[in-house]
């Protein structure tokens, strides 16, 4: 199997929002990043995927299988880690299993517990007892209980530190490791997925700008930032996000349109944030 | 056997907040047995039902139980059915209150008031079913925050009715039916009030029918 | 093998890894036959994603240093020293072609451009 989700054309309407025309997939044995800025459509995607909102065109396929069609079971391989944990907060841990477990035929009790304990989640503590941090765990914990062939993160890092959001990041490449399954990382902090994400798809006002691979993402744009007269005005067009400041100016420069500039910029490797900073600004 | 499943998460959503309940049941069970009382467990019980009914809306709305379900593999019909049998459950711990009176009576042996108890019984399963059939598919339909409000539809109704039977119509005319239900024998009561129950029961499930539509509709 | 790399250098991480393969192989440091990292291990480790070091395996591949086993790794290929030299003799005389041009169309004199390889030589203690 290629692709666990592929997306064609996906649209969908809301009053102040519409999602049109998406298509992107999660391939197998990588980790696809979903960025863009908030309210760009990530979420409503990631909902649209999971059957919460109804699509008004366009196909989703689930493990290939159209997702109506294929139906709830296909949900038995795929698990979801929200920035919010999704159980009751007065349950304790070991009844959150107890609640989980009935769903998913693969089940596996003693995963679940070894999740737990090299998380240093103790079974018997309550939901609401436990930090944010804890929290994303406890989802990571069951995500990896049931062996899911896909795993869909949104915003799974928000108000966590350092070390906690480098857990997570081991914790992914080490579910992709077998080559056959993937993962699918919505998230507006992209420091995150600046080293692991394989593939990247960049959502803005609810349109796909770009689908594709990490390195291709990045490696297509520079960082430039030179004095203030370096650039005539012809120039000044074709850098993206054009920021002039009090002590020279920077923005974001297609690798291509290097040759086009004076040698007296200073270039150097974009990050995915300033790529989407300077999209944001320049609106392209 | 999915639905069987939802039943049962029903029952965890609510189990941390039973213990709630076991003051005041226990102390329904001491009075129904000790003054072989039926009415006032019979009211705890359809106070219990009723509230516990709604709780799993108000937990799912806080914690997000929307996206729980959409996760598990379940279709929103599951959902659905699952409540309503989760509050045809409920009914179970009702009948527990309301028969309470008798068990004195089943171990001395003395008398019973049985009519007693069954009309209790019977006004139980009536109200709280019709509670939830009006409630259900209005909290289904548009969530628990926007619906609570609806749970003072029946609330109304019912208080309405009660002025109205009690205090507005005059006794020469309540009289009569009260002497005609008196003089019926066991059996036609106890048909009426089987056709009662059935009548209720068929507007539960038609609510339900309601209440699957509406979520399976929704945006969620 | 140690591969280490740099996420600020302004060289791309996967010519990073190809450039430290290369090295390795044509050092003899690693032998002929040898097995390099699993992929998907290598990227977990260096913390980097998988398609990058695909694309490194797959140039050394290209370049014929290694070959792709499937399903079981990547191996050392035996290596012609002899035409690797050659190669990289060729290679050297083409950056010094056009180290001269760009000498003389700044008009620079031989004994400077001279002093200048002396003084690279010097400064990257080139052995």
């Amino acid at each position: 199997m290629n692709n666990s989700i592929e997306i064609k054309c996906l649209t969908k309407r809301f009053n102040a929002f519409t999602l049109e025309g998406v298509s992107l997939s999660v391939p197998c044995g990588y980790i696809t990043g979903l960025i863009g800025p908030n309210g760009s459509g990530k979420t409503t995607t990631i909902k649209l995927v999971l059957g919460m909102l109804k699509k008004d065109a366009g196909e989703i396929l689930l493990f290939e299988q159209d997702s109506k069609a294929g139906g709830e079971a296909l949900k038995e391989d795929i698990s979801v880690v929200m920035d919010q944990p999704y159980y009751i907060e007065d349950w304790r841990l070991y009844q959150v299993e107890k609640a989980l477990a009935p769903f998913y035929p693969n089940w596996d009790s003693a995963a679940f517990r070894r999740y737990l304990a090299q998380f240093e989640l103790d079974a018997k503590k309550k939901v609401k007892e436990l930090s944010r941090g804890m929290k994303m765990k406890l989802q990571v914990a069951a995500a990896l209980s049931h062996n899911a062939k896909l795993l869909i993160l949104d915003e799974p890092t928000s108000g966590l530190d350092p070390v906690a959001r480098d857990e997570l990041t081991d914790v992914l490449q080490e579910f992709i490791r077998d080559g056959e399954r993937a993962v699918l990382f919505s998230t507006h902090i992209t420091a995150d997925l600046e080293k692991i994400a394989d593939y990247i798809a960049y959502l803005r006002d609810g349109q796909l700008q770009f689908f594709g691979t990490k390195d291709d993402f990045v490696g297509a744009y520079v960082l430039l930032k030179g004095g203030q007269n370096s650039l005539t005005d012809d120039q000044k067009k074709l850098v993206i996000g054009y920021r002039a400041h009090g002590a020279g100016f920077d923005g974001l420069l297609r690798r291509e349109d290097l040759n086009k500039l004076p040698g007296a910029v200073v270039t150097e490797p974009a990050s995915i944030d300033e790529i989407i900073v300077r999209m944001n600004k320049g609106g392209q | 056997m999915k639905r069987i499943a939802m039943l049962n998460l029903n029952y965890l959503m609510i189990r941390p907040y039973l213990k709630q309940y076991l003051l005041l049941i226990a102390f329904a069970l001491v009075f129904g047995i000790a003054f072989q009382n039926t009415t006032y467990p019979g009211m705890m019980a359809i106070v219990m039902l009723i509230n516990l009914g709604v709780y799993p809306f108000m937990l799912e709305e806080k914690a997000q139980g929307d996206i729980l379900y959409a996760t598990l593999s379940v279709r929103r019909r599951d959902v659905v059915v699952g409540r309503y049998l989760f509050g045809l459950l409920l009914l179970i711990p009702g009948f527990l209150l309301v028969f309470s009176p008798l068990a004195l009576s089943l171990l001395t042996g003395g008398p019973a008031e049985v009519a007693e108890v069954a009309g209790m019984a019977l006004a139980m399963v009536v109200v709280a079913l019709l509670f939830n059939a009006i409630q259900f598919p209005a909290f289904f339909k548009m969530g628990y925050a926007k619906a609570r409000y609806i749970v003072f539809v029946p609330m109304i109704f019912f208080a309405a009715l009660f002025i109205v039977i009690w205090k507005i119509v005059p006794n020469d005319m309540l009289a009569p039916f009260i002497a005609w239900l008196d003089a019926l024998p066991t059996q036609s009561l106890l048909f009426l009030g089987a056709a009662l129950v059935a009548v209720v029961f068929l507007l539960y499930v038609i609510s339900g029918v309601i209440a699957c539509r509406f979520y399976s509709a929704r945006d969620l | 093998m140690d591969i280490i790399i740099s996420n600020t250098a302004g060289v791309p991480i996967y010519e990073q890894i190809t450039a430290q393969v290369k090295d390795a192989i044509l050092s003899g440091k690693l032998k002929e036959g040898e097995a390099l990292p699993s992929l998907r291990q290598l990227a977990k480790d260096l913390k980097i994603s998988v398609i990058t070091t695909l694309r490194a395996y797959s140039e050394l591949e290209q370049a014929g240093f290694v070959v792709n086993v499937q399903g079981k790794g990547c191996y050392v290929r035996p290596q012609n020293t002899e035409l690797v030299r050659e190669q990289k003799l060729r290679e050297v005389e083409a950056h010094l072609m056009s180290a001269m041009e760009a000498a003389r169309l700044a008009r620079l004199p031989r004994e400077e451009l001279l002093e200048i390889v002396h003084v690279l030589l010097e400064e990257s203690h080139y052995e």
